[in-house]
This record gives C-alpha cells, sequence and structure tokens, in this order.
C-alpha cells in the first residue's frame, strides 16, 4: 500500500532511510501474526523520530527488521527499506557489483539488486540507495553496526557478563574498523569518555556486573557508537532506567545527537520521553501507523481516536483526584490483512463505515503540514462521505498496484 | 521557617485512627562476606503513621529500600531494627499461629504479573488458595438478644464467635422474640441455607453449603469484582493478558478480607491504557471495600494521581513526607525537587529547568556518612569560602573526590590485592590523566587549586587515605558530617530531611532559584 | 438462582449423566477387557497372605463372635477362589506351546501348530492386549478432556500434545513399553516357566515322542537340559531351534541347555526391579533435598552441597564392589538375590547425581513472585514446596531420572558380568553375557550378543523417553511456545 502523498513527496532523497511499505509476518503453527502491516515513514538525518505504541503494536518489530534481525519463523514479506549513507552505498557498489542496479548507466532495478546508484557526479555517487529489505545476511552484517546501530531495552542483557566492557566495545571496533590492540583500548576509552563515565581508564577493564543500571546502559550507547553510524535506533532504552538515569540519558542521546550529527529512531511507550526527545512521532497500533506528526502537534493536536485516548490515560495530564479515561478492550493481534480499521471495536468515534474502509495516512485538513491520521473522519475540513470515499479509492489503487 | 524537631512524624495530627505506626525501622541484609561482613542497609531508620482508609505513597529509584520496606511489613522479611504496630499489635516479634492470624489482616499485590501467579494452578485455584489455608469462613455464630447470656452453640460445621479470633461474626443469632439470623455479606448463603433451633440453652445452627462450595463462591464473586467473568475459575494464567492478571492478584489478595494492602508497583510492568483501568479498578475497591493502601511505585505521576501522602526515600531513608500535594507543588526536599525535575512532561512546548543528578546512587552496603544524598546533591552546602564557586567547577571537585572514593572500595581481586600491598603496582599511577579528564576544561581558581595540588601530592606519595581526608576537611560540611534531622516544613505537617532547613542556611527552594537555576 | 447454581459446580456423576454415551461406552469396553484378566487380578488377591493379619485377631476375640466370623471370611475366601478359578486370557495354558511331534502332526499345542507359532501367537495376544489396555486407558484421558472436564486447557494438555509429536520420544516409549511388558508378563511370554526350566529343572517332566520306541515317554526338564547344551561349534541350539525333545527355543539356550528367552525374560524382572526401586529412592530423596535446600538456602544448601560431594568423591564402582561383597552373607543379600541390595545402594548413591540436577530449576523456581505471595499469606512450607515449586521440578527429575535407569541397568548389568550382583541361579543379562563369552566367535554367539543387544537397546529405550518427556515438558521447545515469543519481536 503507497502513501505516496504530498508530504512524503517532498524530496525522498532527504531521508536518510526510508521505509516503504514494510511488512513483516510471523508464520507460526496456530496462526500468522501480521507483525508490521504496511508501515511507511522516513528519517532524515540528525533527526529524531519517535515511534509510539503499546505491547503488540509491533513497533519493536520494525526496528528489527530495519536492522535485519528477524529470524524464523518471522519473515520479512514485502516493502523496501531504502538506507541512503552515501559512503556504504559507495562501499557497497565496489563491492557487490553483481546485485548492483546503476541507474546512471541505464539499469534497471532487478528483483535481486539490493544496491541502487541514482545519481553520480563524476566517479563518486552522490545519490544511492541500498535496499536492506532485500539483501543477503552478509550484506546486512555489513550495515549493522558501522551504519545503523541499536541500543535495546534491558543493559543486563544487552552485555555480555562474561566479557569486560572493554573487550566487548573493542569487538564492534575490530570488526568494522580493524583497530587492534592498544589503538582499540584507547579508543574505547574515548568512547566510555564521550558517554560520560567517569574514571574511563579503570572501567574500561570492568565487568558489567560492576557496572549499575544507567551506566550499563550508557556502555551500550559506547558499543553502538563505536564505528560512527549515521543512524542509532532505540528500542526503548530508557524503559528500565530510574527517571533520574532515564534524564541522564536523553541528555546524553541529545549531546550525542549535537555532536556527531547522528539520527535517532526512538521506540517507546513512554509519552512523556517522547514529547522530551523526538522531533516527529509516529503512532503505532496493532502493525500500522495511525497517526503522523511532529511533536508539538501531536500533543498539542491529537487527532487519531487512538492518540487522543492514550493522551488521556496518561495520570499527569489528568487533574488529580478524576478517574482515568481508558480505551476499552486490548490491543488486536493482526492476522489477517486489513479491510477494516484495527480500532474500530475500541474506538469511541466509530460508525458503520469504519468496519468496511481501511483508513490510510491522509493529511488531517487542507492546511496540515505533516500532520496525517489514519482515520476516516479525516480530512476533517471534507463532508464524511468524500473522506470516506478518499480513503476508498487509495485503498484500491493500492491494491492495483500490488496486484500488477 | 523550619523548625528543629527530631523526627517529628505526622503522629500528632490524629492519632486514633492510626492503623499503622512505623518507628525507626531497619531491615539489612547479610553481608555475606566470611571475613568483612558489611551488610546491605536496605531500609536504614524510617518512621511515619498510615491512619486509616487514607493511600499513603511510597516513592524512590531502585536501590532505596522501598520494596523492602513494604516486605517488611508484611513480614516477608524479618526487621533488624524497630518497631512496626499494626492497629495497636506489635508485628515484628509475632510467630507461629499468631502471626498466621495476624496476616488476614495485611496482604500484598505484587509487581510482575508474570511471576506472581503459578502457571500450574488456575486461576480459581490461585485465588482459593489463601482461603484454604485460613479455612475460611469459619462459621462462627454468635449469639445476641435477651437471654444470650450463657447460650452455647452448637452444630457440625460452625463455631462459637470468639473476638479475638474471628474479627467479626459470621452468623448472627438474634433471640429477640423471634429467631433471626442475620449472614455476612461476604459469605454467600441465604437465609435458607442455615437452620437454627433453640433448645433451652443451646442453639443449634445447622448450615447447608459446605465450606468448599462457600469459598468457590467467593471466588467467583472475586473475579467479579475485579472485572473479570467467574466462569473463568478453570482458566490458567496464560491465557489471560497483563493487566487481567494483575486483577487476578489483586483478586488474590482481597480473598481473606484485609484492612491494609500493600501494593508493590502495581502497574509498573503495564501499558499506559492498562495502568489506568487498573488504577480506577484500586480506588473502586478502596472505597468499597474501606481499603487502607501503601502505594510503593517510582512513576510520581500515578503516585500524585492517587495518594494522599506521599513518601520519597532514597537509600533506605525517607527524604520528604507529607500530602501529596505539597510534596509535589510546594517541594522541599532537595532529593524530590531533583526527582521531580527528571520526569519528563508529555509536553513538548514545556520549557523545563531541569536538575540533571550527576552519577549513580551509592551502594546500600556502603552508605555515605552523613546525609546518605550528600554525594549528589545539587544543593549541598558549601564551605562558606567556595560558595560563589562556579557551579561546574564545585561539580568537577565532587566527581574527583568520587573517583577516589570508589577507587579505594571497588572490588579487588586477589591478585589485585597482592599487587597493591606489595607495592608492585600503584593503582593512582594515572592520578595525573584523571585530573586532567576531570579539570582539563574548566576554569579553577587559584584557591581551589592548591588544594586540589596538595591531594594530588598526596596520592602520588601512596596516601590516598590522607588526601581524601584533606580534601573533605576543605570542601566538606555538615552535609557529610551528620545524618540531617527531619523538620517540619508546613502546616499540614509534612517533614523534610535535609540541613538547610536549619535556620542559618538557605533554604532548598530557595537556593535552588538562586545558586542552581541560574546557569 | 438456585444454590446450587450459585457456588457448586457440576460434579463429575452429573456431568456423566448429562452425557452419558461416550463414557459408557469407554466403560463398556474397558470392564471387557477387565473381564479378560479377571481371574488373574483375583488370585493376585488371593496370593495375599491375609491370615497372617487376620487369625491372630481372631485368636483375640471371644469365640462367640470369632467364629462365625471366620465362617464369613471363609466364605469371602471360597468366593475369590472361585473367582480367581475364572480363565483369563493371558493364561500360558490357554494356547500353549509345548507339545511333542508325532508322524501325524504336533500334539498338545494349540491347534496343533508347530510349537514356534503357537508361542509366537502367544505373545502376540499378550503384548496385543496390553496395547489395547494402554490404549484405551488413553482414550479415557481423551473422552474425560473432551466431554467432562470443565478446564478446557490444562498444562498437561500441552506436554502430551508435545510429546505425541516427538519421534524419538515415541521410540523411547515403545522400547520401554517392550520392556516393562516382557518384564510384567514373563511367566506368559517366555516358552517355559523359569520354574520349570532354570530353578527347579528336575522337579518338573515334559513329554517328547520317542521315534525309537514309537511312544510318548516322559523326561525331567534337567536331564533335558543337559542334552540341550549351546557349546559352540560342537553342539548348538541356536535363535528359532528346537532341541531333541520338541521344546522350542526362540532365542536358544545357555551353556547350560537352559533356555536362553526364559533366562532374559525374567532377568528383565531382576533388572525393572532394581531400576524402579533405584529411581524411587534416588529421587524422592533427591527432590526433598532440593526442595529444602532451595527454599530456605543459606545452612542447609551448604551442608547438602558437603554431604553429596563427599559422596561423589568417593569412587562408586570400587564402593559398589566392596558394599555388594561386604553385606553377601546377610539377610538383604537374601532377598531376591541381592537386587534389593543393589537397588539400595544405587539408591544411596543416586540421589547426589540428580539433586545436583534439579536443584538448579528448584533455585530459580523459588525466585518467582507466587512463592512469596503463598508465603504472604501464611502457607506451610511443606504445602507451599510441594504445590508451588515441586511441579516444576518433577519435570526435570523425570528426565534425569530415566535416563539414570539406564545407567542403573548396566551397573547391574556389569556387576552380573564380573560375577558379584545378582546371584546364580536368579537369571540376569549381564551374568548371560559372561557365560556365553567365549563363544562369541562360534555358532553359539547368540548367548553373549543376544543380551547385549538387548541391554543396549533398553538404555537407548529410556534415554530416548527421557528426551520425549524432556521436550514435552518444556514450554520453549520447537512447539508451540518458542514461536509466540519470537512473534513479539522479545517483548515489546
Amino acid at each position: 500500500m503507497s502513501t505516496m502523498h504530498t508530504t512524503e513527496e517532498r524530496a525522498e532523497e532527504e531521508f536518510l532511510l526510508s521505509v516503504e511499505d514494510l511488512n513483516t509476518s510471523f508464520f507460526t503453527d496456530k496462526e500468522t501474526i501480521r507483525a508490521v502491516d504496511g508501515v511507511s515513514f522516513g528519517i532524515q538525518r540528525g533527526e529524531t523520530v519517535g515511534v509510539v505504541g503499546e505491547s503488540g503494536s509491533g513497533k519493536s518489530v520494525t526496528a528489527r527488521s530495519i536492522m535485519g534481525l528477524i529470524e524464523s519463523p518471522g519473515k520479512i514479506t514485502g516493502g523496501h527499506i531504502k538506507y541512503r549513507g552515501l559512503d556504504a552505498v559507495q562501499t557497497f557498489a565496489n563491492r557487490y557489483s553483481r546485485s548492483t542496479a546503476d541507474l546512471t548507466k541505464g539499469d534497471e532495478v532487478g528483483e535481486n539488486d539490493y544496491v541502487v546508484v541514482e545519481e553520480r557526479d563524476g566517479d563518486t555517487i552522490t545519490e544511492g540507495y541500498i535496499d536492506i529489505a532485500n539483501a543477503p545476511e552478509n550484506a546486512r552484517n555489513r550495515i549493522r553496526g558501522s551504519s545503523i546501530s541499536m541500543v535495546f531495552q534491558d543493559p543486563l542483557t544487552s552485555l555480555n557478563p562474561v566479557y569486560t566492557v572493554g573487550n566487548q566495545i573493542k569487538e564492534a571496533l575490530r570488526l568494522h574498523q580493524g583497530l587492534r590492540g592498544r589503538e582499540a583500548t584507547a579508543e574505547a576509552i574515548s568512547l566510555l569518555e564521550a558517554v560520560g563515565i567517569p574514571d574511563a581508564p579503570r572501567r574500561v577493564k570492568e565487568y558489567p556486573h560492576q557496572f549499575s543500571g544507567g551506566m550499563r546502559q550508557r556502555a551500550v550507547i559506547a558499543t553502538a557508537l563505536a564505528c560512527d553510524p549515521e543512524l542509532l535506533i532505540c528500542d526503548e532504552p530508557t524503559t528500565a532506567l530510574d527517571v533520574t538515569i532515564q534524564a541522564q540519558i536523553l541528555e546524553l542521546l541529545k549531546e550525542l545527537q549535537d555532536e556527531r550529527d547522528l539520527a535517532i529512531m526512538f521506540i517507546t511507550h513512554d509519552m512523556g520521553v517522547v514529547a522530551e526527545i523526538c522531533d516527529r512521532v509516529n503512532v503505532m497500533y496493532a502493525g500500522e501507523f495511525v497517526e503522523r506528526a511532529s511533536a508539538k502537534e501531536l500533543f498539542g493536536n491529537p487527532k487519531h481516536p487512538y492518540t487522543q485516548g492514550l493522551l488521556s490515560s496518561i495520570p499527569s495530564r489528568n487533574t488529580e483526584g478524576e478517574r482515568l479515561a481508558t480505551i476499552e478492550g486490548d490491543v488486536p493481534t493482526p492476522n489477517e490483512p486489513a479491510t477494516y480499521c484495527r480500532f474500530a471495536p475500541r474506538c469511541p468515534k466509530a460508525f458503520e463505515d469504519c468496519e468496511h474502509v481501511h483508513p490510510v495516512l491522509t493529511d488531517v485538513n487542507e492546511d496540515a503540514q505533516d500532520h496525517e491520521a489514519a482515520c476516516l473522519l479525516y480530512p476533517e475540513d471534507v463532508p464524511q462521505t468524500e473522506a470516506v470515499d478518499r480513503h476508498e479509492t487509495r485503498n484500491s489503487a493500492a491494491e492495483t498496484e500490488v496486484s500488477e | 521557617m523550619s523548625t528543629s524537631d527530631s523526627r517529628t512524624t505526622t503522629e500528632s495530627v490524629t492519632g486514633s485512627d492510626t492503623l499503622v505506626r512505623v518507628r525507626d525501622l531497619k531491615t539489612y541484609y547479610p553481608g555475606g562476606g566470611i571475613i568483612e561482613d558489611k551488610p546491605v542497609k536496605a531500609v536504614d531508620g524510617v518512621s511515619f503513621d498510615i491512619q486509616r482508609g487514607e493511600t499513603l505513597g511510597l516513592v524512590g529509584e531502585s536501590g532505596c529500600g522501598k520494596t523492602t520496606l513494604g516486605r517488611t511489613l508484611v513480614r516477608l522479611e524479618s526487621a533488624t531494627a524497630g518497631e512496626i504496630k499494626y492497629d495497636g499489635t506489635e508485628v515484628t516479634s509475632l510467630s507461629g499461629t499468631d502471626l498466621k492470624r495476624w496476616r488476614r489482616n495485611v496482604q500484598m499485590v505484587f509487581q510482575d504479573p508474570d511471576s506472581s501467579l503459578n502457571e500450574r494452578m488456575t486461576i480459581g485455584e490461585i485465588v482459593q488458595e489463601p482461603l484454604n489455608v485460613h479455612d475460611w469462613p469459619y462459621l462462627s455464630v454468635a449469639v445476641t438478644g435477651g437471654g444470650s447470656d450463657g447460650v452455647s452453640v452448637a452444630g457440625s460445621k460452625v463455631e462459637a464467635f470468639d473476638r479475638e479470633r474471628h474479627g467479626r461474626p459470621d452468623i448472627t443469632v438474634s433471640l429477640d422474640g423471634s429467631t433471626s439470623v442475620e449472614i455476612r455479606d461476604a459469605i454467600h448463603m441465604s437465609q435458607a441455607d442455615v437452620s437454627v433451633s433453640v433448645n433451652g440453652d443451646e442453639v443449634e445452627v445447622g448450615v447447608k453449603p459446605s465450606k468448599k462450595q462457600l469459598r468457590r463462591a467467593r471466588v467467583r464473586e472475586l473475579l467479579d469484582t475485579v472485572g473479570l467473568q467467574p466462569e473463568h475459575y478453570y482458566r490458567y494464567p496464560h491465557q489471560f493478558s497483563g493487566g487481567q492478571k494483575q486483577r487476578i492478584g489483586i483478586a488474590r489478595a482481597l480473598a481473606l478480607e484485609p484492612d491494609f494492602v500493600i501494593l508493590d508497583e502495581p502497574v509498573s510492568a503495564l501499558d499506559a491504557s492498562v495502568q489506568a483501568k487498573i488504577l480506577n479498578l484500586l480506588e473502586d475497591l478502596q472505597d468499597e471495600f474501606d481499603l487502607t493502601y501503601l502505594f510503593i511505585a517510582h512513576d510520581l505521576a500515578v503516585v500524585e494521581h492517587i495518594c494522599d501522602r506521599v513518601a520519597v526515600m532514597y537509600l533506605g531513608n525517607v527524604m520528604e513526607l507529607g500530602d501529596a500535594e505539597g510534596v509535589f507543588d510546594d517541594t522541599a526536599n532537595p532529593y524530590t525537587h531533583s526527582l521531580l525535575s527528571a520526569i519528563p512532561e508529555p509536553d513538548p512546548t514545556a520549557e523545563k529547568q531541569r536538575i540533571t543528578l550527576r552519577g549513580t546512587p551509592p551502594s546500600p552496603r556502603d552508605p555515605p556518612s552523613g546525609c546518605p544524598f550528600s554525594t549528589r546533591c545539587p544543593m549541598k552546602i558549601r564551605p562558606e569560602a567556595y560558595d560563589d564557586l562556579d557551579n561546574d567547577v564545585w561539580e568537577a571537585i565532587q566527581i574527583f573526590r568520587d573517583v577516589l572514593r570508589e577507587r579505594e572500595n571497588r572490588e579487588k581481586s586477589v591478585t589485585q590485592q597482592f599487587l597493591e600491598f606489595t607495592g608492585i603496582r600503584d593503582p593512582y599511577a594515572d592520578i595525573d590523566e584523571i585530573v586532567d579528564e576531570v579539570f582539563g576544561h574548566l576554569d579553577v581558581p587559584d584557591n581551589a587549586t592548591r588544594h586540589i595540588e596538595t591531594a594530588v601530592e598526596m596520592v602520588r606519595e601512596g596516601d590516598s587515605d590522607e588526601a581524601r581526608t584533606y580534601l573533605h576537611e576543605e570542601f566538606g560540611s555538615v552535609c557529610e558530617q551528620e545524618p540531617p534531622d527531619a523538620y517540619e516544613v508546613s502546616e499540614t505537617g509534612r517533614v523534610s530531611t535535609c540541613h538547610r532547613h536549619q535556620a542559618e542556611y538557605e533554604s532548598p527552594a530557595d537556593y535552588l532559584q538562586t545558586h542552581v537555576l541560574d546557569d | 438462582m438456585s444454590i446450587e447454581s450459585q457456588y457448586s459446580d457440576l460434579p463429575l456423576v452429573e456431568r456423566v449423566k448429562n452425557n452419558p454415551r461416550p463414557a459408557a461406552v469407554w466403560t463398556g469396553v474397558f470392564l471387557a477387557l477387565i473381564a479378560l484378566e479377571f481371574g488373574a487380578v483375583m488370585s493376585t488377591m488371593m496370593a495375599i497372605p491375609f491370615h497372617v493379619a487376620l487369625d491372630p485377631l481372631l485368636g483375640a476375640l471371644p469365640n462367640a463372635i470369632s467364629a462365625p466370623l471366620n465362617g464369613f471370611f471363609q466364605f469371602v475366601a471360597g468366593i475369590g477362589r472361585a473367582l480367581a478359578e475364572l480363565p483369563t486370557l493371558l493364561d500360558r495354558t490357554l494356547i500353549p506351546n509345548q507339545g511333542y511331534s508325532t508322524p501325524s502332526g504336533w500334539e498338545g499345542t494349540f491347534l496343533g501348530l508347530a510349537p514356534a507359532y503357537a508361542w509366537a501367537i502367544r505373545v502376540f495376544v499378550v503384548y496385543a492386549y496390553a496395547f489395547v489396555v494402554f490404549y484405551w486407558l488413553y482414550r479415557g484421558y481423551l473422552v474425560f478432556r473432551e466431554n467432562y472436564r470443565y478446564a478446557d486447557w490444562t498444562p498437561t494438555d500441552d506436554m502430551i500434545d508435545r510429546f505425541r509429536g516427538h519421534t524419538w520420544g515415541r521410540f523411547g516409549l515403545v522400547v520401554v513399553f517392550l520392556f516393562v511388558m516382557l518384564a510384567l508378563f514373563a511367566p506368559t511370554v517366555s516358552p517355559t516357566t523359569a520354574g520349570a526350566n532354570i530353578d527347579n529343572p528336575y522337579g518338573h517332566t515334559v513329554q517328547y515322542y520317542d521315534a525309537d520306541s514309537g511312544t510318548v515317554q516322559n523326561v525331567t526338564v534337567g536331564a533335558a537340559n543337559l542334552q540341550s547344551k549351546s557349546v559352540g561349534d560342537r553342539q548348538n541350539f541356536g535363535i528359532g531351534s528346537y532341541d531333541k525333545y520338541n521344546r522350542f527355543h526362540p532365542f536358544g539356550t545357555l551353556t547350560s541347555g537352559k533356555d536362553l528367552f526364559t533366562f532374559m525374560a525374567y532377568g528383565a524382572r531382576v533388572s525393572l526391579f532394581i531400576g524402579v526401586l533405584a529411581i524411587l529412592i534416588s529421587g524422592s530423596v533427591a527432590l526433598t533435598l532440593a526442595m529444602t535446600s532451595a527454599y530456605y538456602k543459606g545452612i542447609l544448601d551448604l551442608a547438602t552441597v558437603l554431604v553429596s560431594d563427599s559422596f561423589q568423591a568417593m569412587p562408586q564402582l570400587l564402593v559398589l564392589i566392596m558394599l555388594a561383597v561386604t553385606l553377601d552373607g546377610t539377610w538383604v543379600a537374601q532377598i531376591y538375590s541381592g537386587a534389593l541390595l543393589l537397588a539400595l545402594i544405587f539408591g544411596a548413591w543416586g540421589w547426589t547425581g540428580l539433586w545436583r540436577a534439579i536443584r538448579g530449576p528448584a533455585l530459580q523456581t523459588v525466585e518467582n513472585e507466587w512463592v512469596d505471595a503463598a508465603e504472604s499469606f501464611g502457607e506451610r512450607a511443606d504445602v507451599l514446596m510441594r504445590k508451588h515449586v515441586a511441579p516444576y521440578v518433577i519435570g526435570y527429575l523425570l528426565v534425569y531420572g530415566s535416563m539414570n535407569i539406564g545407567g542403573y541397568m548396566l551397573a547391574t548389568a556389569g556387576l552380573s558380568y564380573i560375577g558379584i550382583g545378582i546371584s546364580a541361579p536368579t537369571p540376569e543379562w549381564g551374568r548371560a553375557v559372561n557365560l556365553g563369552q567365549q563363544f562369541i566367535i562360534s555358532d553359539s554367539w547368540h548367548i553373549s550378543i543376544l543380551p547385549g543387544l538387548a541391554i543396549t537397546l533398553v538404555v537407548i529405550g529410556f534415554n530416548a523417553f527421557g528426551d520425549g518427556i524432556r521436550d514435552a515438558i518444556d514450554p520453549q521447545s520447537e512447539g508451540a511456545g518458542a514461536e509466540e515469543v519470537g512473534a513479539t519481536g522479545g517483548g515489546a
């Protein structure tokens, strides 16, 4: 399903990473779970994009799909993940020339091509991308850690308890930059200092259990930054931490982003953290993005009923003593392709069409810059029947596209 | 105006309605070392009261001892010192049958819904287990009315009412005029199930349903009360979602009709929308059953929403204790200030003045001397000479002292100990690098530099202990020397534990404005 | 709302009444199966020495009461005896295979078939009956689960489903089943009985047709055995052979002329007895110690570790030999020809390894909050351990236990091979291996090889069975659980 409409068309080339119609499913004996069901978004250089949702929404699976960490019985069943880091594209074009489609030379993008060169300036590539969804394991290995790094939720299990922290940082350095010995140790120490761990020369020789929770997470961030990636994916990095430590880590991430022009994809379920650190936010529900906006817009003007429900169930947003607003029901597990709105059973604003038409992300109104919601109520400045029609035509357009 | 009052609590406010009274409670875990035994001081001298029917929140970060405090109140841990009085009874010394009987009054809801329910038991069995252990219901019969003195109770399933053992009678037979029978609500019997016959001075009471049936009925009703379907009696926990599992845990806690429920982070493991439902449920239950809650959490927003009074804990001590509104809006204690400012506000337009704490909480095995927060406090009292010192420089000095302390206290392997002992390896060989890293990018004024260099010299000569003492004398203050007392900071009886509440120092709230946030 | 529906579930009887057909069908077939063997059940019951308890009791009572009471007991005993005489299916006399061959055919065997076929038929009938009974019990569980059980899912269901799909485990189950049935029905399955052939051969006779004289003669089994020795190339009665007296030997004869199959069948009894008893002893000790040391931790754990390490530090084989030899003359060694002694020794040493193995899972289980919850409402320690810790530990115990059984059988065989252990004439597989070892490369290879193969197969079977159980109880083996964990992306 394509969501190439006004705001996205802006400039695909501006995005460091653009995900197009990603589909990841898990095929178990009992059922098929469409964990990520047609998700598209983009991350620009140096910006922080948040993905918010509850457990079961599929946000972790999205991150792992981008990193290529989906294992059987899961599979990426469709879509593209286009990474546009030029250094990586250049290296890949040289190394995997057989799977490279060079558009400047008149190639066509074949089925097995996962490197595409779009523009050249003499010999150097100025525009191009690597399609991670299509790439084989060894290619993905090269990207992981060096171009795109990931920070996981639980620092206790992200670090191997039988190796020193320094050893683990040096492992990443050795793998991607070929550093060894004293050079590697010096680099590891400077990384630990960069993430704010005091007395780094001593710490580099210590084991993870000698670190506290916050420091472990800093060490994990140091490992992730070891090879100077351009995109950092953080999967709920502060959920397991205390609030004061969380504040430190968020501050650290902002600092690092400024220093290194790092793009960050931040996954969380904590709306407070989102407001704190994200520039743009995507709200995810049952495998789909249901609202997309800048952080200010989303919190000031939430449009999708799910977002509204989420925001009003947060205690700090309610005055004390009142009952918290709740959303009835539970998050569904998406098993079949959506031909209806998945939130409809729980939505306080649902009406009949919601059971038959699948909403797609649309601008919420005429003037909206960069604020979209997947709800039949929008665009809100046109009559409802016309709005529903628009969603319907988009759906069938997508279907004909697919069947071709 | 702060008054110097040692260990004042809210006892003076309403004395007669106090349900739980904790005084100077200490819970230490044994250290485990064979030679040197440094106990883990999880709870280090805590005092507070809980009034009947109120919700007291207990907040703090991990390692502050709030979970241990909760567990000590339920007698899952034994207190090392101090007293806990529940409704007048001293709890720490209970044992045997008395302890088991007392357990009916206090129950706990646990944090992790996945591990608090035995996966091999149906949820009906899980909720029924407390009832089985205590042989509920006792079916105690009390006889009232004219001529009820000296009347004995007979019957195969019932027993005579004994206030000490039973608390409330389950069946009350009134002999005024025609014999009438009253059955307590929690027991699911109708009048038709009870047969009473009076033979002289003996009242024979027959009860039709078996205890097992009564328990089942109660379990079904509990499941209904917490929002689950009674038909799910035979389902297993893994067939439920996290929020539903937590409801089962709540149902189990309510089975024995406790008056006091300790909630150990009941919503931390749940999603935001599910949290809201469970919090609403807890409030409803409190109204319906007149419960008193101790709500342990680390999420301050949740605590503000649901609690009447709040206690803020750090490293086994209560730093601030008072009404929720006061603690959150009129904060007195430096730690509470830092905690509140660290919460990310779900409003991107909010301009937040944030106090970012430096470092990590010290280990409870080796708490700092004096105030436990002294190692990280942004409002630590400075010696007069350094009152105007740049904040960054002051912090760097603290970091330097921290590094020295940490190096001294770290775990050393046997080899390292040997090497250091014999002088082969010098743990402070890189002292210059440390100084460079900490102070390198700062502009340190001369008076401070002098003392720092003296300390570095001492370290180079191998006297790291002396260096630390020297720095302590030069840059230390009352914050590290004496543990602060609890001072009353408002008319509502709120107390805060900080030296700054004394008259000669600037109060934390003022200091915040003038020094901390000015940069 | 009526009282019943308000707080009681329908008891089982009511549920059955509501849907009688499946229960009726199942019960009918089950009763029929029992009826086939009812006589055997009754004769086992009659074999219990009731009079040992009853006679002193009767003696103590005054005569007026004891006389009619005695009469009553005699009456009941009489009925019991009569019922015990009922024909049973698995009686060797129903399908006899001992006969003699006359020029006009076989006499005395079942339907006049050759003894080989008669024996095969009997064996088939025994195994078929056992299989049908077990299958029918399994069917009973399925019927209950589908029609009469309230819970629509229990953890046991998952375990059984997973085991059903596990090929290696099913193979193990088959082997174990064959072995256990062999041991249980040894008298019926063997071509002759141990009493006749092995223990007291001179007290029994067989008939045979003497071709020379043309008449039917009697000869003692002992003498017949002397004529049937397998001693290598000189004289050999191998697999599936008949000896001079028309006796059929499915597995051949031993060097002493005794029937090898009978020897092995009764030897299976001994092995099974030792294995099961040893596992029961070591298993229960290990389970108790593991749960208490996991629950109380501290010094109790430390003490158990020290004790178990001390046991394990002793060289087990030497201790075994030493104990077996020293205790040889005592009354313990006389019971079952030393099998009880061996079982006790294995049990007393075996708990150390088992305890080690299940201590880990026990410690992990105790960390769960439900144990805390049970403590917090006052559950007694022993009930807590039984309900909340034991179910999680028993699975591991079963796994390691089934692997250990194989070890005990091997050890028993080994000891018998070197001559200590089970004393003659009680059969034991290891001894057969020893007896035939000099004939391995001759025609009489069957004496050593067949018991050896049997030991190997049975041990493999138990290990495979243990494997199957392990995968069945582990919720995250490649089966249902693992995929769902992955599908949520590992927790968010």
